[in-house]
């Protein structure tokens, strides 16, 4: 036998190099955890950063830990796929030669079961020569060496046995640092059923080696099967010995009797003759000289080994018969269980109430769905156990089979059967007619044909053998009939016809029952197929729920480990209600993903069915209606988490937002107010002079009054004075309708410019990134951590030792500010007090509210002349005003001026023109 | 070499006290960050003269006391806090995915997660909730972030020279003396423009 080793299989080097891998990807795993701690312990430096220089060195720290971490974990991949690549290379060796050796295994096992047999006969021979001769004996002495020899050579074979398992043990301790403990129960179990090999003793690893034992039978079905094929046989044999053991020994007793040169020759003549008539088949054409000259040795010895077959065949046949009954009684059986547990099934009543506390039903009883459930769930119990019963039969009905099977084969299979039941060297009635036994033989082959057609079991092929079996037999007896002169060729033609008839009969006949039983089967498969599709709808369905009711627990757990957070002090509350909303809305997300998944899967379940005629188009519509509406509930639920996300993300950038349009608004309203009150002070003023007009009219018509005039003079120059005051007061409420007319059409100017301020931030504001991505905790781009650099540069800006108001906004904090710096700026006081800044930077003091219009927004007011002159009054300020005009226009000249079209449906197609 | 030939050791030095740095100086390293200012002494290192400009500035912003600052320190410390532990939990999460480490576990919950992440069934479900639980903590970061940026769009332009001798020349005013930026100090400018401040608080209209 090989004597190699396994441990040889991997090399020492190949052992090394596993170890060296194995220790790298220990290292680089060692690694990751101890960088790991350093990163937090460099955060934790971080958050308790005093200045910007502490947070710039620690945030460098715990950068460079972060990517040491990252280096490691690389490094760790890379190692586990070294490892792998190693592992697998090893295995294949292994594989290989694991199946060599274990081949060479088995041959020295057989050649061990053989000395082991030697072995005990030598012992009992040593004894025999003992008891007989004495244990001083050269008889006792030579059958002990005997025996001794016979030992050491097993002794031989066993060392290299034990070696093997020995070497398969080291080997399995030495590779359990690389494979797992699993592995050596894996290599024990190949070595066990070598047959199977490493790949499918694998699978113990993965499917527990109980279940992977079971599902090969291997410690259960298999080994009760031997047991009882090692009965039956015993049992066929017993029965075969016996009967073939008369006319074995009628044999042996007769051809000893003729072959005996102690005998005269007559009595081994006589003995020959009779040989000749008892076995007709093996010497007819035999001289008595060729029988008692010992010519015919070897035929004789066939004779008693065909004996002895034929009988061990028609005794297998005959114990075949009684398995093949008993696996009749558990096809009845099985028909009987399936009955009584569908009637159970069907009987299956809904509970009303509920079986237990821990229930959501209401009051303790059930609702009309949870009903349904327990009449399901009370179904599925009852086909679980319908499952079981007939599960226990079919393997009792295997079990059966198998033994049929092994004793169809230890029989020389059913040719060898048929044929030992029709024929065989069966010892001739010397009274019997030959046409008499032609047509026993005929009927026993027929009979034998139809044991298999008749056996339910049989299958296609073992019905088609039969026949074919029955019709070769049947020909090859009346052919030799025939030749013997024993049928006329008439009779050998009907003969021949007839079995040529039955044979085609039966043939149609099997085709007619695997026609019939395929038809049948293809039935059963149909509704099995529909049974078995409407419970996979069932399954997917609770499949769904129950990955939808594990997200909901993951959120629902996620929201206590987070609850307990904000208890314990570790997050605040504006952190909490964030995290809080963000969860839920992943888990409405994710739990209607799910259901979609669900439902597509049984849309597809449902398409299959249709396509079979099985179920409906409604049904198929529902489920696609349904499809639709969880989808339309999706979108509604990501709509939801991108503005919970916008809400709780962008709060400082829609706080920005807001901020830049409430300036807009503010600095538009601002502008409104100046320009209105423009208009207001002129309309004003129109007024005073109108008021002066009455009062100047009154004062001269007192004065008409007070003279020496006459009453119709007095009269004629108070007309004159009305009439004039009239006048001017009529043409003083033109202008001022004038001027209300202008602030209308200003008013609605203002209002479109809102509009379109408006607008632009909603569009900038939609161009905001969504909050968050679904998938996974992606990596925080690092451009958005402000570097320790641009930290500084932020400082620097922050540090302004004055605050400037080149952008505009309001003072915050009475006290000096920095104004102009960007050019002339407009300066309103809290009291309403208008001025300009000059057009360079100065120092000036301001009182909390203090609003400045930026040198941008300044220019943008201007771009209406009337504006100009309203701000021009308001400030006073004419010289600066004409100063800042002359560059406004310097500039406007050299600026290409976009046109702005808005269509808004209230007030119309407006263009505006911008200037700045 | 003899020894009489050897340069002494010079003993370099730098002003690192608010009340020993000029304005000049100030407004150089803060302008140009030009720190040569603030030798005192011999030849300084680079690191000698960043520690000493990093003591003065803060210094600088705790008299003056602007407030800007301390939100804009705080914003950072909380982003990348919050990053880097992000980023920690993806890769720990992932290796606990993959094998078991009791000190990976342990880091996980010093990052604040109450899992007992021991090796068993429960474990992939316990990292499940985490991952669920460091997205929320996402949103935080983000929500910083627009926060910093809000700060950084509010403000305005860098500080220039010339807004500083703009002040000068109102503490001028205001003081009635000549400035020296050479010789005034950062603590004296504090103090002058608080001072200022105060004193021409514009009067009620």
């Amino acid at each position: 036998m090989s004597q190699g080793r396994i441990d040889d299989f991997v090399t020492d080097r190949g052992f090394g190099q596993l170890d060296q891998l194995l220790e790298k990807l220990g290292i680089t795993r060692e690694a990751i955890a101890s960088t790991s701690a350093e990163v937090i312990k460099f955060n934790n430096a971080i958050a308790g950063s005093q200045t910007l220089q502490e947070y710039a060195k620690n945030s460098v720290n715990a950068s460079e830990a972060l990517d040491k971490v990252e280096k490691s974990v690389e490094k760790a991949r890379l190692a586990e796929i070294r490892l792998q690549q190693a592992r697998e290379k090893a295995f294949d060796d292994y594989e290989k030669k694991l199946a060599k050796q274990t081949a060479a295994n088995i041959k020295a096992n057989s050649e061990y079961l053989k000395l082991v047999n030697s072995l005990k006969l030598a012992e009992r021979a040593a004894q025999d020569a003992g008891a007989k001769f004495g244990v001083a004996s050269q008889q006792y002495i030579q059958a002990a060496e005997s025996a001794n020899k016979i030992r050491s050579e097993i002794e031989a074979i066993d060392k290299p046995l034990n070696t093997f398992t020995n070497n398969t043990d080291r080997y399995t301790k030495g590779i359990i640092g690389f494979f797992g403990k699993a592995y050596s129960g894996i290599r024990t179990l190949a070595n066990i059923i070598p047959a199977f090999g490493i790949g499918t003793a694998f699978l113990f690893l993965f499917e527990g080696i109980k279940k992977a034992a079971d599902m090969l039978g291997l410690f259960n079905t298999q080994v009760s099967d031997a047991q009882k094929n090692l009965s039956n046989l015993n049992s066929v044999v017993q029965s075969a010995n016996k009967s073939a053991a008369d006319q074995a020994t009628n044999l042996k007793i007769l051809y000893a009797a003729a072959t005996d040169v102690n005998n005269s020759y007559n009595q081994r003549i006589a003995a020959a003759e009779e040989l000749k008539k008892q076995f007709p088949d093996t010497y007819k054409n035999d001289s008595d000289l060729a029988i008692i000259s010992g010519q015919l040795s070897a035929q004789t010895q066939q004779l008693t080994k065909d004996i002895y077959e034929n009988a061990r065949a028609r005794a297998a046949a005959s114990k075949i018969s009684e398995l093949a009954a008993q696996q009749l009684d558990i096809d009845f059986q099985k028909q009987k269980i399936i009955a009584a547990k569908n009637q159970e099934i069907a009987n299956v009543k809904p509970s009303t109430r509920a079986q237990s506390a821990n229930t959501d039903a209401v009051g303790g009883f059930l609702t009309p769905a949870q009903q349904q459930a327990s009449v399901r769930a009370q179904q599925q119990t009852l086909r679980d156990l319908l499952r079981g019963e007939l599960e226990q039969q079919d393997a009792k009905r295997k079990s059966l089979q198998n033994q049929i099977d092994f004793l169809t084969k230890f029989a020389g299979g059913n040719n060898k059967i048929a044929q030992a039941l029709s024929t065989g060297n069966t010892p001739t009635d010397k009274k019997t007619d030959p046409k008499t036994q032609l047509e026993e033989q005929l009927k026993a082959i027929k009979l034998a044909e139809d044991k298999v057609l008749e056996d339910e079991n049989s299958t296609y092929e073992e019905r088609i053998a039969a026949t074919t079996a029955f019709y070769n037999t049947s020909y090859d007896l009346i052919k030799r009939a025939s030749d013997k002169n024993v049928l006329t060729q008439i009779e050998t033609s009907n003969k021949l016809s007839e079995i040529d008839l039955s044979a085609n009969r039966d043939r149609l006949k099997i085709r007619q029952v695997a026609e019939k039983k395929l038809l049948d089967s293809l039935k059963e498969g149909l509704r099995g197929q529909e049974d078995a599709e409407r419970a996979s709808i069932e399954a997917v369905q609770d499949a769904g729920s129950q990955k939808v009711a594990a997200i909901q627990q993951n959120a629902a757990d996620a929201e206590e480990a987070l609850a307990k957070q904000y208890a314990d002090g570790l997050i605040n509350q504006k952190e909490y209600q964030t995290q809080l909303t963000a969860i839920e809305d992943q888990a409405d997300i994710d739990g209607l993903d799910q259901e979609i998944i669900t439902a597509k899967a049984i849309i597809d379940i449902r398409k299959g069915l249709l396509a079979f005629g099985i179920g409906s188009a409604k049904e198929l519509q529902s489920a696609e209606d349904k499809l639709q509406n969880l989808k339309i509930q999706r979108t509604k639920s990501a709509t939801k988490a991108v503005l919970d996300g916008l809400k709780t993300e962008g709060d400082a950038r829609q706080q920005l937002h807001q901020r830049e349009k409430e300036l807009a608004e503010s600095s538009l309203a601002l502008i409104q107010e100046v320009v209105d009150s423009g208009y207001q002070s002129q309309i004003q003023k129109l007024q005073d002079v109108a008021n002066q007009i009455d009062e100047n009219a009154n004062h001269e018509k007192q004065q008409v009054n007070n003279s020496i005039l006459s009453s119709k003079e007095k009269a004629r120059q108070t007309a004159v004075i009305d009439a004039q005051a009239q006048q001017k007061k009529q043409q003083l409420e033109q202008e001022s309708k004038k001027l209300q007319e202008k602030q209308a059409e200003t008013d609605r100017l203002f209002t479109i410019a809102k509009i379109i301020e408006q607008t632009a931030i909603a569009a900038i504001a939609a161009l905001a990134p969504p909050p968050i991505g679904l998938g996974p905790v992606a990596g925080i781009p690092l451009a958005a951590v402000v570097s320790a650099i641009g930290a500084a540069q932020i400082a620097t800006v922050l540090a302004t030792p004055l605050p400037k108001y080149e952008k505009g906004g309001t003072v915050k904090k009475d006290g000096p500010i920095i104004t102009g710096e960007a050019g002339t700026e407009l300066r309103i006081d809290p009291s309403g007090k208008m001025s300009l800044t000059d057009d360079h930077a100065n120092i000036s003091y301001a009182k909390a509210g203090t609003k400045i219009i930026s040198n941008r927004e300044l220019v943008k007011m201007l771009g209406k002349p009337e504006q100009v002159a309203f701000i021009s009054s308001s400030t006073g300020d004419n010289k600066k005003m004409e100063k800042l005009l002359t560059e406004i226009n310097a500039g406007i000249r050299q600026q290409r001026r976009p046109v702005v079209n808005v269509n808004n449906g209230k007030w119309g197609q407006f263009s505006y023109t911008r200037n700045f | 070499m003899l020894a009489i030939f050897k340069k002494p050791l010079q003993k370099s030095s730098c002003f690192d006290t608010c009340n020993e740095v000029s304005m000049a100086a100030f407004i150089d390293a803060i302008i140009d960050n030009n720190l040569s200012g603030l030798i005192k002494s011999g030849t300084p290192t680079l690191d000698e003269l960043n520690a000493a400009w990093e003591k003065v500035f803060n210094e600088y912003l705790k008299i003056s006391g602007d407030t800007h600052v301390s939100t804009l320190l705080e914003l950072l410390k909380s982003i990348a806090v919050l990053s880097n532990k992000l980023r920690l939990i993806e890769i720990i999460v992932n290796e606990l995915l993959n094998y078991h480490d009791n000190e990976l576990a342990t880091h996980l919950q010093s990052l604040g997660f109450r899992f007992q992440y021991k090796n068993g069934p429960e474990l992939k479900h316990e990292l499940e909730i985490t991952i669920v639980q460091a997205k929320a903590l996402l949103l935080q970061v983000k929500q910083d972030q627009a926060e910093l940026e809000e700060l950084r769009q509010s403000e305005g332009s860098a500080a220039t020279r010339q807004d500083y001798e703009l002040q000068f020349s109102a503490i001028e005013e205001f003081k009635s003396v000549a400035i020296d930026p050479n010789t005034y100090t950062v603590s004296r400018y504090c103090a002058d423009i608080k001072r200022m401040k105060e004193r021409y608080k514009p009067q009620a209209a």
